[in-house]
């Protein structure tokens, strides 16, 4: 047997020595790959949801009735006693709210989360009303619209974006609306919020998120990213004064989070 | 039932085509080198193994498209046969315009019908019914081999060989699906010489093969995770998401294809033979001109010497050499598919060579030598390269200018943490990729110096490793080469 007859063996046999180990390093290594939206992400515990509660419904035609007064000076710029509210997003996004606007010296009175919420809801009952008069905010900021990316009944949508913000301003509220962090390009609602609340709407859409588990909502460490991003706008345009990072992460302390069941 | 299914996996699967970096292949091809081994002194038999394990790998990407390669060889082996024996220059021209008419035929129809349908419908505003058909792969190489084979023969460049050669030349598995697009010229006479396999070409054959391995299952597979996102939606993304985008594309595109060319480089060397180089560094260009002297070289050679040339080349004059460019580069450009995205790719690439040419000759020579200007033209020409991707890459056309109008709204520089942030594995490789891909080349060397040097078992450890680590950054499913398209 000549050199080369020897080294194409060899070379053969090395192969099929590389193939076992593709089977045998494959066969245990499922269980440690990493992946684009998971390299990332911490583990954190689930929200507990034990504080379930029942979303107070009443029509729109109350909720005018009760706020039908002149509208307030709206306060910009201090330190704000601030509501949370808006879909499963504040799962992820609660968090990193807390740390930015307490290391800010502003206040976090309470978070809502209304699983499955949309736009129409918080319009169309005095849940927001409700909270409003409870934790007394001078500002409100929303984190809305994943549950209504794929609607077209635009006129109607409209209304309620901008009934919503009627409310708030009524009130002397101060008020911003974080826009969906949509997964998948939306039908337009992103555009008419924008439209509706101007420069008070961040356009989360056009960040790059990373995705939980469930490939829509954004995981939990991608919210830290997306809050920076917030943060900086919110700063910049003067809406609410988040200029300080965080230095350290904490669980939010001494702020109420509430839980509403989906909407039927 | 088990044994079924493991067998089911040598037989065609649509859209999975045997690629070199997968289990299947190690576990064939290993064993395919071992009966090698016993066949090696003995030339006839060694030829109709190779033949027969090419005729196999073609089977397993294309399936029964393998009889259309089979016609395709015959078809040129008879028309090269023909030309040969004619004496008559008109019926010889005749016959190698038949000949490359026959071989064309075949890619018109499956690449490029239902285009020529649908636009010819849109300007005369009829709607042709248009059939889905199954492209076969590896067709526009093999094509654009049978068309240099005929027009080699017909110059006298190249004897006819024996049926057997040219029928190896034409499966050798190694670049049949993907190139690199093989001269008879420069294949042939390898089958005359007597094959060696040294300890030099077995190291250099392992080194190009995890080279090979690591550009295309690491980096060029993971990033493209990125590329994807953003090229399946532009609409949604700013400005820095589509720079990071097509940064990503741009080295995408490069380690898939080149990597592909080291395995098959490194394949042949097994085997004994050689290939031509496809690669070498393109991203080191300094102009455009340069960047074609070192992208996909057999397919820009090829144009140069098929179609440039034998247009006019730079021998009727200026205004005419520059058409030819264009014409050579739309050409180009369409033979990677049948659609304006790429004819628009091979457009703008003729119409920066012309802007090139046009400028070399206002430029006094000694400020080109200048470093200023080099550097300067390296950050353009790889400025509009990696521009010049978007169209390749898009969905379509449109979805290429609503990146480039993305473009236009200005960078974001939240945006680079945030990605940094989100992508952390992503941005690491764009930076290790490029970084290695415009390395220079006396570091490149020392590289493979070490790698020659290396005791088994660390390249043991080493093979570990990568194994590991792709099986790390995989994605759900094996990516196939960009190229097995074309």
């Amino acid at each position: 047997m000549n050199n080369s007859e020897k080294n194409i063996r060899s070379a053969g046999l090395f192969l099929l020595g590389v193939f076992f180990l593709f089977f045998v390093i494959g066969s245990y290594s499922d269980s440690i790959i990493i992946d684009v939206k998971k390299a990332v992400i911490p583990k954190e515990n689930p929200v507990k949801k034990d504080k379930l509660v029942s979303p107070i419904k009443k029509q729109a035609d109350s909720i005018k009735q009760k706020i039908d007064h002149v509208p307030k000076p709206i306060k910009t710029g201090g330190q704000e006693i601030i509501l949370l509210v808006g879909d499963s997003q504040l799962e992820a996004m609660r968090n990193p709210f807390y740390n930015y606007v307490t290391v800010n010296k502003h206040t976090l009175a309470a978070t809502v989360l209304w699983y499955g919420s949309s736009s129409k809801q918080w319009a169309n009952t005095d849940t927001l009303g409700h909270y409003i008069k409870k934790y007394k905010p001078t500002m409100v900021v929303l984190v809305l619209g994943l549950n209504e990316l794929f609607v077209n009944d635009f006129d109607q949508r409209r209304k309620n974006l901008q009934k919503i913000k009627t409310q708030l301003t009524k009130e002397g509220i101060n008020h911003y609306w974080i826009g969906p962090a949509a997964w998948k390009k939306d039908l337009g609602i992103t555009e008419i919020m924008k439209e509706e609340w101007g420069n008070k709407f961040y356009p989360s859409h056009k960040l790059v998120l990373g995705r939980a588990k469930d490939n829509r909502h954004p995981s939990n460490d991608a919210a830290w990213v997306w809050m920076k991003a917030v943060a900086k706008e919110t700063t910049k345009i003067g809406v609410l004064n988040l200029p300080f990072p965080i230095s350290k992460k904490e669980k939010p302390k001494n702020s109420p989070f509430i839980l509403l069941k989906v909407p039927k | 039932m088990m044994w079924i299914v493991f067998l089911e996996q040598f037989l065609h699967i649509e859209k999975e085509p045997m690629l070199f970096h997968t289990g299947i292949f190690l576990l064939l091809f290993g064993g395919f080198l071992i009966a090698y081994s016993y066949l090696f002194e003995k030339p006839v038999q060694r030829s109709w193994l190779l033949i027969a394990f090419g005729f196999y790998f073609y089977y397993k990407a294309s399936g029964l498209f393998l009889l259309l390669l089979v016609l395709t060889i015959s078809a040129d082996y008879f028309f090269a046969g023909k030309i040969i024996a004619e004496q008559n220059p008109k019926r010889k021209k005749w016959w190698l315009i038949s000949g490359i008419i026959f071989s064309l035929s075949f890619l018109l129809y499956f690449k490029y019908k239902n285009f020529f349908l649908e636009n010819f419908g849109y300007l005369t505003s009829q709607k042709f019914e248009l059939v889905q058909l199954i492209l076969p792969i590896g067709i526009s190489f093999y094509t654009f081999q049978s068309i240099s084979f005929l027009v080699d023969i017909y110059k006298s460049k190249i004897k006819l060989p024996r049926y057997q050669d040219y029928l190896l030349y034409m499966t050798f598995f190694p670049h049949l699906v993907a190139g690199p697009i093989v001269r008879a010229a420069d294949f042939l006479p390898q089958l005359k010489k007597k094959l060696v396999v040294r300890k030099k070409e077995l190291k250099e054959a392992t080194f190009l093969l995890i080279k090979g391995f690591v550009k295309k299952a690491i980096i060029a597979d993971y990033v493209a995770q990125y590329s994807d996102i953003v090229f399946s939606d532009p609409t949604s993304f700013s400005a820095t998401e589509s720079i990071f985008a097509i940064l990503a594309y741009t080295l995408q595109i490069f380690c898939d294809f080149s990597g592909y060319t080291d395995m098959a480089i490194g394949i042949a060397l097994l085997l004994g033979y050689r290939l031509c180089v496809n690669f070498k560094s393109p991203y080191k260009s300094f102009d455009i001109t340069d960047f074609w002297r070192r992208w996909h070289i057999s397919l820009s050679s090829w144009l140069r010497d098929y179609i440039y040339i034998p247009l006019g080349g730079n021998k009727k004059g200026v205004q005419k050499q520059y058409a030819f460019l264009l014409i050579t580069m739309l050409i180009g450009g369409f033979w990677h598919g049948a659609d304006w995205k790429f004819i628009f790719w091979g457009a703008g690439h003729g119409l920066l060579l012309v802007i090139h040419k046009l400028s070399m000759q206002l430029i006094p020579e000694e400020i080109t030598k200048t470093f200023r200007f080099k550097m300067t033209g390296w950050l353009l020409t790889f400025s509009l390269v990696a521009l010049l991707w978007v169209p390749f890459r898009a969905n379509s056309l449109s979805d290429a200018f609503v990146i480039y109008g993305n473009l236009l709204d200005g960078l974001d520089f939240a945006m680079i943490g945030a990605i940094y942030q989100t992508h952390f594995w992503i941005v690491l490789l764009l930076i290790f990729g490029y970084f290695a891909t415009v390395m220079p080349d006396s570091w490149k060397s020392r590289i493979y110096d070490y790698f020659a040097k290396m005791d088994y078992l660390v390249l043991f450890t080493l093979i570990i490793l990568l194994i590991q680590v792709m099986l790390q950054f995989k994605s759900a499913s094996v990516q196939p080469f960009i190229y097995f398209q074309f």
